[in-house]
């Protein structure tokens, strides 16, 4: 199975993760309701960076205890435990290959637009999405993931400029509130931040 | 720097072209708006994609989570609501901000909201400050202080692209990215 075998390849050794993407959204009856661009880094064992520009700035960090949302239009900080089996994105799969058998049963998913493409079904039922999809290129890079939630909303992503294992700054998975933004969530009862006001 | 808010208290000038303003965007029934929504209670809270679609009195607002792309949607018209998306199926219920509430813990006051996002008063007693341009920059009604931070430049009326609504210790804050008028 070329996209299994392309999926292997592709994490084998691989501990960090950094590229662009472009991700459309299209709602149950096909309508185009988002377009965006931004960045993405992943990095063992439970770290992302997912940071879109365009068509509005938001910062999604995950930086293994917790996940911070941060909409500067909005001054709001939503941060939340980043619990074990964290199934927020299945790109977590690729630096924690053992991770996508343990949550996904996986099927082969045809060669459309010229891709080896791999279907993920999520085994545990809060998923939340009803399937992804996986698809690589002729040079064995991750090319393209479908998410279709059970609304019938379609998520296509397309991901471009991948740099394997590049050496991230310190603070790249970290992430510091801004002065004057409303934090609000919940934060291990250890750490506790108090929201600034 | 942020420039601070102008409030310009009201007077027969003002408030008549804000009725202006009103009684047009009554006649454009119809509506959609896609963008941001932050909804927090001071402690805990939430934010993600809207879309939100008015017709008359029906609505069909989506809401959906960054990342996970966990989405919900609440439809209905006042009186039947239905909430989708959460797990065990869908929920119905007469009150959409109740339904929401209950099964999300978000609090938006809907029916107001949906005038208070384009501009305007809400039902009952109000009292709205104006910007240099004759736009509302402040509403205050039912508890609620709702902030005008940004409108579309064009359109006619204009139409607002940063609202903060605030409660005590409630919060909603809206950023539009786009309005479109024939309900989308």
């Amino acid at each position: 199975d070329d996209a299994r075998a392309a999926f292997d390849r592709f994490s084998q050794d691989l501990r960090g993760l950094d590229g662009s993407f472009e991700q459309r959204v299209y709602d149950a009856n096909g309508h185009l309701s988002e377009h965006s661009t931004g960045t993405i880094a992943l990095r063992t064992p439970r770290q992302f960076r997912w940071e879109y520009l365009d068509p509005f700035p938001q910062l999604i960090v995950a930086d293994g205890n917790h996940v911070w949302i941060y909409d500067p239009d909005l001054e709001q900080v939503n941060v939340r435990i980043q619990s074990h089996e964290e199934q927020s994105s299945p790109l977590a799969v690729l630096i924690d290959p053992d991770e996508l058998e343990r949550q996904f049963t996986v099927s082969r998913g045809g060669d459309e637009d010229g891709l080896d493409w791999m279907v993920l079904t999520p085994r545990g039922e809060d998923a939340q999405f009803d399937q992804a999809r996986l698809a690589f290129d002729g040079a064995g890079a991750l090319a393209r993931m479908e998410l279709d939630d059970s609304l019938g909303q379609k998520t296509r992503v397309t991901f471009s400029g991948w740099e394997r294992n590049p050496d991230f700054a310190a603070d790249h998975f970290s992430f510091e509130p801004p002065a004057g933004v409303d934090v609000v969530g919940a934060m291990a009862e250890a750490a506790e931040v108090t929201p600034i006001r | 720097c942020v420039r601070a808010p102008v409030r310009i208290d009201a007077d027969d000038a003002l408030l008549a072209g804000q009725q202006v303003r009103e009684a047009t965007l009554e006649r454009q029934g119809a509506w959609t708006l896609v963008g941001r929504i932050a909804v927090s209670d001071g402690q805990d809270g939430g934010s993600g994609r809207i879309q939100w679609a008015q017709d008359g009195e029906r609505f069909d607002i989506r809401l959906s989570a960054p990342v996970s792309r966990q989405s919900w949607r609440l439809s209905g018209q006042p009186g039947a609501a239905r909430l989708e998306g959460l797990e065990g199926g869908p929920l119905d219920g007469p009150d959409a901000e109740a339904l929401l509430y209950e099964a999300t813990g978000w609090l938006i006051p809907l029916a107001d909201m949906a005038r208070w996002a384009r501009g305007m008063r809400g039902d009952g007693v109000a009292r709205v400050s104006f910007d240099e341009r004759g736009l509302p920059s402040l509403i205050e009604q039912a508890g609620w202080a709702i902030e005008y931070r940004d409108w579309v430049d064009a359109g006619d009326p204009r139409l607002p692209r940063r609202v903060f609504a605030e409660r005590g210790q409630a919060r909603v804050r809206l950023q539009v990215e786009r309005w479109e008028a024939t309900g989308g």
